[in-house]
C-alpha cells in the first residue's frame, strides 16, 4: 500500500510538470499568432489558467476516486479476516476457558489449603491473575471478532480509570513507573460502555508500560470539549516517556495481527480490539508518538450535553 | 460416586466432561461445608446419578460428547423425578461479560461463564436456589 501510495505522488508531481509545461506552450502559441492588443493578452492568460486549473481539478477528482476505491477495498479485506478469524475465535475460546476454569478452581482449592503461608498465598495469586489476563485476552478476542454491542451509560470517567489503573498496579510498581493525573473539574459524564471503555484503557497502559522498561512517567488527563453546537466529547490522553513508535510503524498499530513485540501470547490485537471499541462509541482515536521521546494516546469520548443532564461548564484543573 | 449424599447439606450434581473442573469443583464447594457435590463426566452419566441421587440443582456443561447440556437439560425436563430441579448452565462458550450483562440469564435459563471462582459459583448457585424458594 505505501508503494502504492509512493508511485501515485510520482505521477502527480509529474503531472503538474507536464500541465505547466502544457500552459507555457500554450500561451506561447497562442501568443505568438495573435496581435499585441492588451485585452488580447489578457484573455489568452486567463484562458490558460482555466485550462490549468480545470486539469488539475479532473486529478484531484480522479486521485479522490482512487482513494475511496483503495478504503472500501480495504474494509473488505478486513471484513473477510474479521469472519475467518470470528469462527476461529469462538473455536480458541472454548477450548481456552476450560483449562483455565480448571487452573482457577484448582488454584483456589490451592490458597484456601494454605492460609498460613504468605509466600505460597502469594504465588497462587499470581496464577490466578495471569490466568485471568489469559481469559481477557480471550474476551478481546471475542470481543473483536463478534463486534459485541456497546451498552452504553452516563458514566463518571475518573472512577473508570482508576478502577483501570488497580488492574495494572502491580506492574506499574514493579517497573517503577510514575503516574501523573491531570483531570479537569467538572468533566461531564460521558456516554460509553464502561467495561468496554476498561479494556481500552488496559489496552493502552499495558503498552506504555511495555514501552517504558526501565521506568517512566504515565500522563493521564480527562478534559470536557465542546463540540459543533452543545454537543461535548469527553478528551482522555494516555502519555508515556517510553521507547515511542517509528513513524513507519505508527500507520499499522491499528491493523489486527500486527506487532512489535516479541513477548509470547501477543496476537497483535489490542490495538485493533481498541479501535474497534471507540469506533462502536462513535468516538476518535489517535496516536502521536516520536522515537526515545514517548508516545501519547488521545480519546475523545462522546459525552452528555448540558440539556441531557445539565451538567456544569467544564473549567480547567489540575491534580497529581 | 455411590455414597449416599447426606440430607443437611446441599446436593449439587455437576455434569462436565472435563473431569479435572469436576474435581476441582467438588473440592471447593464441599470444602465451603454447605455442599454435597456428585460428579458426571457425560450427559448420559449425569442423566442416571440426577435420576438416582435427586439433587437440589444440577450444574450443567453445554458443550459436551455424547449429549449435549441442551440434550442433558430435554430429558431431565422429560423425566418427572427430575423435572423440578434447577439447572445453572456453567459454560466456557460465553464470556464473563456477556453472561453478567444479561444479570446471568440467557433464553429464560440461569447461566454462569467458565472460568468462574469458587465464591462466584457459590454466589450463584445460591441465587438459584433462593428464587426457588
Amino acid at each position: 500500500m505505501r508503494k502504492e501510495s509512493l508511485i501515485r505522488q510520482k505521477i502527480e508531481r509529474n503531472g503538474l510538470i507536464l500541465i505547466a509545461l502544457a500552459m507555457v506552450l500554450i500561451y506561447w502559441i497562442l501568443d505568438s499568432l495573435v496581435s499585441n492588443q492588451v485585452t488580447t493578452r489578457v484573455l489568452i492568460v486567463a484562458f490558460v489558467l482555466i485550462y490549468g486549473i480545470f486539469t488539475q481539478t479532473l486529478i484531484n477528482s480522479r486521485k479522490t476516486a482512487l482513494e475511496e476505491k483503495e478504503r472500501a477495498q480495504k474494509q473488505l479485506i478486513e471484513a473477510e479476516k474479521l469472519a475467518a478469524l470470528g469462527i476461529v475465535a469462538a473455536g480458541i475460546a472454548h477450548e481456552v476457558k476450560n483449562p483455565l476454569a480448571i487452573i482457577i478452581q484448582g488454584v483456589e482449592y490451592l490458597k484456601s489449603s494454605m492460609e498460613s503461608d504468605a509466600l505460597l498465598l502469594d504465588v497462587t495469586e499470581r496464577i490466578k491473575k495471569s490466568a485471568l489476563r489469559a481469559d481477557n485476552i480471550i474476551r478481546g478476542l471475542l470481543s473483536f471478532t463478534r463486534q459485541t454491542p456497546i451498552q452504553a451509560n452516563d458514566v463518571d470517567i475518573i472512577p473508570v480509570i482508576e478502577e483501570t489503573l488497580s488492574f495494572v498496579d502491580y506492574q506499574i510498581k514493579a517497573r517503577r513507573i510514575k503516574i501523573v493525573r491531570q483531570y479537569a473539574t467538572g468533566l461531564p459524564e460521558a456516554r460509553i460502555d464502561d467495561n468496554q471503555i476498561k479494556q481500552v484503557f488496559v489496552n493502552l497502559l499495558l503498552n506504555s508500560l511495555e514501552a517504558m522498561k526501565n521506568g517512566g512517567t504515565i500522563t493521564i488527563s480527562a478534559e470536557g470539549l465542546r463540540e459543533e453546537g452543545d454537543r461535548r466529547s469527553l478528551q482522555v490522553v494516555i502519555a508515556d516517556t517510553g521507547c515511542g513508535i517509528p513513524e513507519s510503524v505508527l500507520e499499522k498499530v491499528f491493523d489486527p495481527f500486527y506487532t512489535t513485540k516479541d513477548t509470547p501470547g501477543n496476537a497483535g490485537l489490542g490495538l485493533s480490539v481498541t479501535k474497534g471499541i471507540i469506533d462502536k462509541h462513535r468516538g476518535k482515536i489517535r496516536i502521536e508518538s516520536e522515537v526515545d521521546k514517548g508516545t501519547r494516546v488521545i480519546i475523545g469520548l462522546p459525552a452528555v450535553s448540558p440539556q441531557q443532564n445539565g451538567s456544569p461548564a467544564v473549567t480547567g484543573g489540575r491534580n497529581e | 460416586m455411590n455414597e449416599a449424599i447426606q440430607s443437611e447439606k446441599t446436593k449439587i450434581l455437576l455434569i462436565d466432561d472435563e473431569d479435572d473442573f469436576c474435581f476441582f469443583v467438588k473440592l471447593n464447594l464441599e470444602k465451603s461445608g454447605t455442599f454435597d457435590v456428585r460428579t458426571a463426566t457425560s450427559g448420559p452419566e449425569g442423566i442416571l446419578l440426577a435420576s438416582k441421587e435427586r439433587p437440589d440443582l444440577i450444574l450443567l456443561d453445554i458443550i459436551m460428547p455424547e449429549l449435549s447440556g441442551d440434550q442433558v437439560a430435554e430429558q431431565l425436563m422429560e423425566n418427572p423425578e427430575t423435572r423440578d430441579i434447577p439447572l445453572l448452565f456453567i459454560t466456557a462458550i460465553a464470556s464473563r461479560q456477556g453472561v453478567e450483562s444479561q444479570e446471568g440469564i440467557i433464553g429464560g435459563r440461569q447461566f454462569i461463564a467458565k472460568p468462574v471462582t469458587p465464591e462466584e459459583l457459590i454466589a450463584k448457585i445460591n441465587t438459584v436456589l433462593e428464587s426457588r424458594k
